[in-house]
């Protein structure tokens, strides 16, 4: 439990609660515990399975946004979307971005249009911790979830550490971090964060006459206040975020013979969010609570000659009851929420406009046999959603959940059977595939489309001391299984690409494609003050065929492209006496299918290796140097057809592994406390 | 199965240096302090080579300890609290190390320890300074 670099006196401070404890309300799920921070940890109450994501260990790796936080775990892996628009993609399960489900403090954040880019709008540097969820959570936070749950804390206001500035400086990148607590009264505090990001300098390391990473500008500032009353307790924020982009071929701007081939984004989003919770009398679990947000983005967009422009608008807000059935082991949740979006945007020379407004009610049971949580703990939730989409699905969902957990001693065992549905932006959720001049057909129509799935999951966790020092030792499995479900393709020619969505019935069930993920993993500090990890995991990840489905065969399976099948991840982490830390991190990628037409049959595997040293003074905060893709591993053709840009095969959207090759990066971070 | 013996064989393995050893030490030391941040640092400085378990409770004040006795004795251990800026029961560190601890961690005020609910500090406000520097971390009363 020491392996931890000393920060914030949060715990139990003159000004009571940790910001943590205000979505109690939301969630039966274990808080954080800030005071003892061992980075990546299991929660041995919580029922559904996840892991918590502390401070100290997303320092431990170049982390400058969401999308880049999960180098140092196993469950997830971040790729790029493409060659020239820098925007990563995290995986869960195998899945894309999209089908996980992104939380503030237990408020949705993303979806739609920010489902994939919206990552690299929340700065490393905010975070406070990230609670990854694996498989589908609680349906208080929708039906959605098919992949799981990211729900990511921000520093909070109520604090004693009221300011934080990170500077940090990479190959041509760099970044400013300010958080300053500006108001603190005893009901009331209020925060200011504020970003910036400046990608100056036209990188080419591999010479193929495209920039490895755009030239960039984003600046993000927030202001969240929060109300802890006698109680009750409310929260509300507004953010804005904007980020410009240039892409593409490295002679932007400058006076060309021949057309180059080049890509600009322009995007603005505004959020507005309030939380609001009562606490009943009559115990703990009694209380009411409500949730709003508001967003509306902007964007505006090129690829080549394909343009791609969007706007959406979405509000959200949600009702929640909870309380005790005849003791405190046993509660419920019941509520009702709202989910209204209007998407309208142009992708691929279509029209992409819709309207969608999700209504539901759920209720959910939970039962704990012991406050300790040995024994027996279960979640049994349901809902009830009725989807509107403009001219396309008029419908009901019944998302039935259950989560099951066993605790004896040294062992937690978890078991899932979960219901999930959500539906498709298309032009957003698949921005990469633009850097291309495929033609794409969208032979289902340019609406949303529904997706929906089962997932069964189990997962073991092990935790002992052993030889005085704790071992971790964690195993899970999950299988994903559709009956509906969107498939692209792009296995035909290298000229087009084929949108196609469809549903199976259950009778069907071996014709479902599925996402079978298994992991195992353990950690142990092996030597004193060094903690060695390490981690395997297999995933098969299937869609349907459809080179064969034109051909008659409607049943037939194949592996999706850039499935990475076999993943190997070794960490070892020392911190010292006198606040220093070195890091080493090593991750084996297995090869990944590619198209078939115009690519190798797999990409080659690779192993990226990276490191960090970080030392914390007393009084001048930490300073961190580090060493990104040591062995220098590279895509070195990621952009194919590259000299010939607006040829049919040019191609940007197929990236298996790094674009930039090693990279050295340095950062200083500072924390302010109260006097 | 697979997993189950491969768990099985894991566990043999690292629990072999446990096995027979009577050199180990348990025991606790009252360490005084006020916040999540002084339970870091205490942790973090008791925490040295030889030592195998910490955990300072923050509402006892109570440092259970657990170190191999061939390698490192109780002064040390001591000694290196002390050397952070936390007293140990009858060994208090001297005003130079005490001076280390951040702002918000100044467990010997008075007004502090009473917004953190807690009693007198083990470093009696009547004493002198100079007693502090005779103590020393090291002289026993």
């Amino acid at each position: 439990m020491i392996l931890a670099v000393a920060f914030g006196c949060t715990v139990n401070t003159a000004l009571g609660q940790s910001d943590s404890s205000s979505i109690q309300l939301f969630e039966t799920l274990d808080q954080v515990n800030i005071g003892s921070d061992p980075g990546i940890s299991l929660s041995k109450k919580a029922i559904i399975t996840q892991e918590l994501i502390s401070e100290v260990e997303l320092r431990k790796a170049a982390c400058c946004d969401l999308s880049e936080s999960f180098e140092t775990n196993a469950s997830i892996s971040a790729s790029f979307t493409d060659a020239v628009t820098g925007t990563r993609q995290i995986r869960l399960l195998g899945l894309e971005g999209p089908y996980a489900l992104y939380t503030k403090g237990n408020l949705t954040t993303m979806g739609g249009l920010a489902s994939v880019m919206g990552l690299g709008f929340i700065p490393g540097a905010w975070i406070q911790s990230i609670q990854l969820t694996k498989g589908p959570g609680s349906v208080v936070n929708g039906a959605g979830a098919i992949s799981g749950q990211i729900n990511y804390e921000l520093r909070p206001s109520f604090t004693e550490q009221i300011g934080h500035v990170n500077l940090f400086a990479g190959p041509g990148r760099f970044e400013q971090n300010l958080i300053y607590t500006w108001h603190q009264s005893k009901k009331w505090s209020s925060n200011i964060m504020v970003h910036g990001r400046q990608q100056l300098f036209r990188w080419d390391g591999n010479k193929d006459g495209y920039l490895d990473t755009p030239l960039s500008r984003h600046f993000f500032v927030q202001n969240a206040w929060k109300f802890n009353g006698k109680n009750s307790e409310g929260q509300l924020g507004i953010k804005f975020s904007s980020a410009d982009n240039i892409g593409g071929s490295t002679l932007y701007g400058k006076e060309t013979l021949a057309p180059i081939w080049s890509h600009e984004l322009q995007t603005d989003r505004y959020e507005l969010w309030a939380k609001r919770g009562y606490f009943l009398k009559g115990g703990i679990n009694r209380s009411i609570g409500t949730q709003f947000s508001a967003n509306y983005q902007d964007l505006d967009s090129y690829f080549g000659e394909r343009l791609f422009t969007a706007k959406e608008l979405r509000t959200y807000g949600n009702l929640i009851f909870q309380d005790n059935i005849i003791d405190t082991r046993r509660s419920i949740k019941v509520g009702a929420d709202f989910n209204l979006h209007n998407v309208e945007q142009e992708m691929w020379g279509s029209n992409g406009d819709y309207d969608a407004s999700t209504f539901g009610i759920y209720g959910e049971y939970s039962y704990v046999a012991s406050p300790d949580g040995e024994g027996l703990s279960m979640i049994l939730g349901q809902r009830l959603d009725h989807l509107n989409i403009t001219d396309n699905v008029d419908k009901f969902f019944y998302v039935p959940r259950l989560h099951i957990k066993y605790n004896s001693g040294a062992w937690s065992l978890r078991s899932q059977a979960s219901r999930s549905y959500r539906y498709t932006t298309l032009g957003a959720e698949y921005m990469g595939y633009m850097a291309n001049n495929r033609v794409f057909n969208l032979s289902s129509g340019s609406a949303p489309a529904v997706e929906s799935a089962w997932t069964l999951g189990t997962s073991g966790a092990f935790t002992k001391d052993i030889a005085f020092k704790e071992l971790q030792i964690t195993g899970d499995v999950f299988l994903t299984k559709f009956d509906r479900k969107m498939t692209l393709d792009l296995d035909q020619d290298t000229e087009t690409a084929l949108f196609y969505n469809r549903s199976w019935t259950m009778n069907e069930w071996e014709d479902q494609p599925y996402s079978l993920s298994a992991q195992f993993g353990g950690q142990y500090e092996l030597l004193h003050r060094t903690l060695f990890k390490f981690a395997y995991r297999y995933q098969k990840v299937t869609q349907l065929n459809l080179t064969a489905f034109n051909q008659g065969i409607d049943n037939e399976l194949e592996e999706v492209i850039l499935n990475v099948p076999h993943l190997l991840y070794g960490g070892i982490s020392y911190t010292g006496t006198k606040g220093l830390g070195i890091e080493l991190n090593a991750t084996y990628n297995s090869s990944q299918r590619l198209p078939n037409v115009g690519y190798d049959d797999r990409s080659p595997a690779f192993t990226m290796l990276g490191g960090q040293v970080s030392k914390e003074f007393r009084r001048r905060g930490q300073v961190y140097l580090g060493l990104q893709n040591a062995l220098n591993v590279r895509q070195l053709n990621p952009i194919l057809g590259g000299d010939l840009p607006f040829e049919d095969r040019f191609d940007a959207s197929v990236v298996w592994g790094p674009i930039m090759g090693r990279q050295v990066y340095m950062g200083w971070r500072y924390d302010l406390r109260k006097p | 199965m697979k997993l189950k013996t491969i768990l099985a064989a894991a566990i043999l393995f690292l629990s072999i240096p446990s096995f027979g050893q009577s050199n180990i030490t348990e025991t606790t030391l009252e360490v005084d302090g006020l916040c999540g941040m002084c339970k870091k640092r205490i942790e973090n400085a008791a925490y040295i080579q030889g030592v195998k378990k910490v955990n300072w409770d923050l509402s006892t004040h109570e440092l259970a300890i657990t170190y191999r006795n061939d390698k490192v004795n109780e002064q040390g251990i001591i000694a290196a609290i002390n050397s952070a800026g936390h007293d140990v029961k009858d060994h208090i560190a001297t005003d130079e190390q005490y001076a280390t601890v951040h702002g918000c961690c100044t467990y010997r005020d008075a007004e502090m320890r009473k917004s953190h609910g807690l009693d007198d500090a083990l470093c009696k406000p009547n004493e002198t300074h100079e007693e502090h520097h005779a103590h020393g971390g090291k002289d026993k009363h």
